[in-house]
């Protein structure tokens, strides 16, 4: 059989991976860029793909600074006890701040969020974790994004990033396979978004024997020389469970791009171009 | 707990084929229906129970620890938000159904087309606010917490 070569041209932005980051991702790049030309590849489908495709009955990181129960500074000494100190406190503050926007837009959505019958606010099950009826959690955020994306591919499994030839330092598209045909993809785009995952507990300091994760989302972007800033831990959960990067963090990355900064050039690494 | 498939109720829909993370429901080329092509490979998810709309996947539990007799049966309806789960013994004693809202809403309605609201002003572009924000933060007046307001200082290095 004879596989094809399909290309996808003049897209402004794609997100490889529509877990919970991808998809949010793709929602907040289509407020930002409205005329934009987004394109989610995805190497399941979109509606049951990611950590919480199957449903999670918990947000594990919500702030409440909306009933007076923590600030984005708590949170940023907790996950700097629980790592021993090893953490990027900037970024660590800067999910916190976000991440309670995120969940109130998810109740606006239809999310069942429970709620504590006495006092009103968000049923707590932890300092950090909220309880929800999260069966459709990810179905729900998945319509978000495809509501905002123009396509979406599914069973495209990226596996590398293209740099530009003709401008330094400026990244191409993306190339990756359908899982199923074994048709080559190629998307042609200005901007990339890697919301491949896979990489929570990669490192983490105080456990051993944990950390099944492939790391995808790290190994796209490190043959480009990308410094990963931070795999220590996933942003917003701070039980350490083996999932998501989620969805604030897809929503912050959408804010700029992943373009290397030449100071965020790994030295050592063949895609330098300093 | 891999999935197999009731044939006499399969109409070979795809549906299952679509959804499933693993890859492994196909649609078996002379019979026209679903089946599980590896059950070894089964992440046990559900997802193509729950996405049969004619609740022809099972899954079957593995033998030590849920022996023949027992089942775990679930119908999800978006329309009606709910999902429904009947979980039986096979000794008997227990047989629960279980219900649970899956959405407050009706199904994707109250997702905004974000291409329609007003685009962010310059302003907004060059601020450090996600859409809705503001006031999706705290739903009140209150604006974005930055290192200034909360009276912090960024520390460089590790320390503790």
């Amino acid at each position: 059989m004879a596989y094809e070569t399909i290309v996808e041209d003049n897209i402004d932005i794609l997100v490889c991976g529509a877990g919970l980051g991808g998809t949010g991702a793709a929602w907040e790049a289509r407020y930002w860029g409205q005329d934009k030309k987004i394109v989610i590849a995805e190497k399941a489908n979109i509606d049951r793909s990611g950590a919480v495709a199957q449903g999670l009955y918990a947000i594990n990181c919500y702030m409440g600074t909306r009933f007076g129960e923590n600030n984005p500074e708590d949170h940023v000494r907790y996950a700097r006890i629980d790592l021993m100190g090893m953490v990027r406190e900037d970024l660590a503050f800067d999910m916190a701040r976000h991440v309670d926007s995120a969940v109130h837009q998810f109740e606006e959505w239809g999310l069942p969020l429970m709620r504590d019958p006495k006092t009103g606010a968000y049923q707590r099950e932890g300092r950090w974790q909220i309880m929800i009826h999260g069966e459709s959690y990810k179905p729900i955020v998945a319509e978000a994004a495809k509501k905002s994306a123009d396509k979406v591919f599914n069973r495209i499994c990226v596996t590398h990033l293209l740099m530009d030839e003709s401008k330094e330092n400026r990244i191409a598209g993306a190339v990756g396979f359908n899982v199923r045909t074994g048709n080559y993809h190629v998307f042609k785009s200005k901007t990339v978004i890697v919301a491949a995952g896979g990489a929570s507990n990669i490192y983490k300091p105080r456990s051993v024997g944990e950390g099944a994760r492939s790391r995808v989302v790290c190994a796209l972007v490190i043959r480009l020389g990308l410094r990963v800033a931070d795999q220590r831990r996933r942003q917003d959960d701070p039980d350490g469970e083996p999932h998501r990067t989620g969805p604030v963090q897809g929503r912050l990355r959408s804010g700029g791009c992943i373009l290397p900064a030449p100071q965020d050039l790994h030295p050592e690494l063949p895609g330098r171009r300093v | 707990m891999p999935t197999f498939v009731y044939m006499t109720r399969c109409d070979g829909c795809g549906h299952c084929v679509d959804i499933c993370p693993s890859d492994i429901m196909h649609i078996d080329k002379v019979t026209r229906r679903a089946y599980n092509i590896e059950p070894n490979m089964c992440w046990e998810c559900y997802s193509c129970v729950k996405a049969c709309p004619h609740q022809a996947i099972d899954v079957r539990g593995y033998a030590d620890f849920a022996p023949l007799g027992h089942s775990v049966r679930v119908k999800r309806d978006e329309e009606k938000g709910v999902i429904a789960w009947r979980i039986k013994f096979r000794n008997g004693q227990k047989d629960m159904d279980l219900l649970a809202p899956i959405t407050t809403k009706p199904w994707g309605t109250c997702i905004p087309q974000l291409r329609d609201v007003p685009a962010p002003s310059k302003e907004e572009r060059d601020s450090e606010l996600l859409f809705n924000e503001p006031k999706y933060l705290r739903l009140d007046d209150g604006g974005l917490n930055t290192l200034k307001s909360n009276g912090l200082k960024l520390k460089e290095g590790v320390y503790y």
